[in-house]
């Protein structure tokens, strides 16, 4: 090893760096020989007490105790603020990818689920035979609860839907629990907040209905308004409907907009999925 | 430098974020004193270190989803929020801000080899008094020198852990402190040569280097 070769590897020989076997004893060696080099090692382990000297001087430094209790302080405002806030959202910027894609897939796939049962539900219920128009048109509020009942006045009464709740309890496989109701075009339409131009005389027995469904739609249960799962959808256009109680991972909560706790985004959570008449999701509510 | 702790930084980092104040305490009890003495060694300033390591672990707190932890540790990702704080705040209060340039006070003979004799017992005054002149000699140099013997030196980083906190190759920050090194032999050379007027000069650093 000659001055120049010694001089690229003085620092970590000073510092006790790792070195190659061979680079450490050839280094030393020139030591040896070179006086001047040999110097230049001492000055530089010198040096390196120096430091760590310094260093130790100031290991038992750290910040004020007021920082911590501010930072607390500050710390229990923020986790206040994301709890109560309706439209923070913590998705990750620069995170793993898949950390981007994640919910997004998620999303897509429960919309899939809802898409290939729906197409199912309605070869079902072409499969089944047209119904009486005397069972569509059953006055009572009984009647209006458990039929499917067509709003438009003068209108030829349409077939009730033939899919029944255990059917729609199968449509997914992570189902658990299928409500199975089924509304009528009003409650719908009170449902999705677009206003039911044509409501029926039933429209008080149903908007008190549909108040429970959206507000407690369980006993002790909370409940966000339906949003429509699609842009484009025409709300309007939904004659009667069925909801559906669903499981689906919390991180789908992104999707609507809603604040979604990324450390959760793992776990299940419950959702009401409005059916429309043509077997599709047409809308969505979170319960908690 | 690392240190496998129980819970993890990264376990306790995602507890904080889902609003785990202890988890967040934790975190902080274990990593402001590191950020802090690196924002003083620094600056040479408290109130900068302290405005600074608030800083980090605010900016940790609002953002904590920024960590990649497939692109550096923890700490290095909070070393790395601290030294552009007070890169910030020594270029807005930079004529506020005391950087001794040489260590011309006291008149005593000043020997290195005092470091080196760790346990001679009538140097401890000496051996003070050299550190606090190391310790201008360190806040003298030009910033992309200083916060490699920072991490390096005082920190006890490796180049690694330094790269990902400076946020350049490692390669870079082996050169910078080689040169950061030699810079520093030479203020304290210079410093000591300045207090042994008439003195035998033989008695201070020994040798020069040249990076031309």
């Amino acid at each position: 090893m000659n001055c120049k070769n010694f001089e690229a590897v003085i620092s970590d020989l000073a510092r006790e760096q790792m070195l190659e076997a061979h680079t450490r004893e050839d280094a030393l060696s020139h030591v040896g020989e070179c006086a001047g080099c040999a110097a230049q090692l001492e000055d530089e382990r010198a040096l390196t007490n120096g430091l760590r000297s310094l260093a130790a001087t100031m290991k038992q430094v750290e910040a004020p105790a007021s920082l911590e209790a501010n930072l607390l302080a500050r710390f229990r405002e923020r986790t206040a603020a994301v709890e109560t806030s309706p439209v923070v959202v913590q998705m990750p910027q620069r995170g793993a990818r898949w950390q981007r894609w994640y919910p997004h897939a998620v999303a897509a796939a429960v919309l899939l689920m809802f898409a290939v049962g729906g197409a199912g539900m309605l070869r079902l219920r072409q499969a089944e035979p047209v119904a009486s128009n005397q069972k569509a048109t059953a006055s009572s509020e009984t009647a209006k609860v458990n039929q499917t009942v067509p709003v438009n006045t003068g209108e030829t009464p349409t077939a009730p839907a033939a899919v029944e709740p255990d059917t729609v309890a199968t449509v997914g496989d992570t189902t658990n629990e299928a409500r199975g109701q089924k509304l009528s075009r009003n409650e719908v339409a009170l449902i999705m907040g677009t206003g039911g131009t044509r409501r029926t005389a039933s429209t008080s027995v149903s908007r008190s209905r549909v108040n429970e469904s959206r507000m407690t739609s369980g006993s002790g249960e909370i409940a966000t308004d339906f949003m429509p799962v699609s842009y484009g959808d025409n709300l309007n256009d939904i004659d009667n409907g069925r909801i559906v109680r669903v499981e689906m991972p919390r991180s789908a909560l992104a999707q609507f907009g809603l604040p979604v706790n990324m450390e959760r985004a793992g776990e299940r959570i419950k959702a009401d999925v409005l059916i429309g008449d043509d077997g599709m999701a047409r809308a969505i509510r979170f319960v908690r | 430098m690392a240190t496998h702790l129980t819970p993890s930084d990264d376990e306790l980092l995602r507890l904080m974020m889902a609003g785990d104040e202890a988890a967040f305490t934790a975190l902080y009890r274990r990593r402001q004193a590191g950020v802090y003495r690196f924002a003083l060694q620094m600056s040479g300033s408290e109130a900068i270190a302290e405005d600074v390591t608030q800083e980090v672990f605010l900016a940790l707190m609002s953002d904590a989803t920024r960590f990649d932890s497939s692109r550096g540790s923890l700490s290095s990702y909070l070393y790395g929020i601290a030294r552009n704080h007070v890169l910030r705040r020594l270029e807005r209060d930079r004529p506020f801000v005391q950087i001794v340039d040489d260590g011309s006070e006291g008149g005593e003979q000043q020997q290195l080899a005092a470091w080196v004799a760790d346990d001679n017992p009538h140097d401890e005054l000496q051996r003070n008094e050299m550190i606090g002149r190391l310790r201008q000699a360190v806040l003298a140099l030009p910033e992309h020198y200083r916060e490699v013997v920072v991490l390096c030196d005082l920190h006890e980083m490796s180049y690694v852990e330094a790269a990902n906190a400076l946020g350049c190759a490692i390669g870079t920050v082996r050169s910078r402190l080689h040169r950061a090194r030699a810079l520093l032999l030479g203020k304290l050379n210079a410093s000591i040569m300045s207090n042994q007027e008439g003195t035998n000069p033989g008695e201070s650093f020994k040798t020069a280097r040249c990076f031309a």
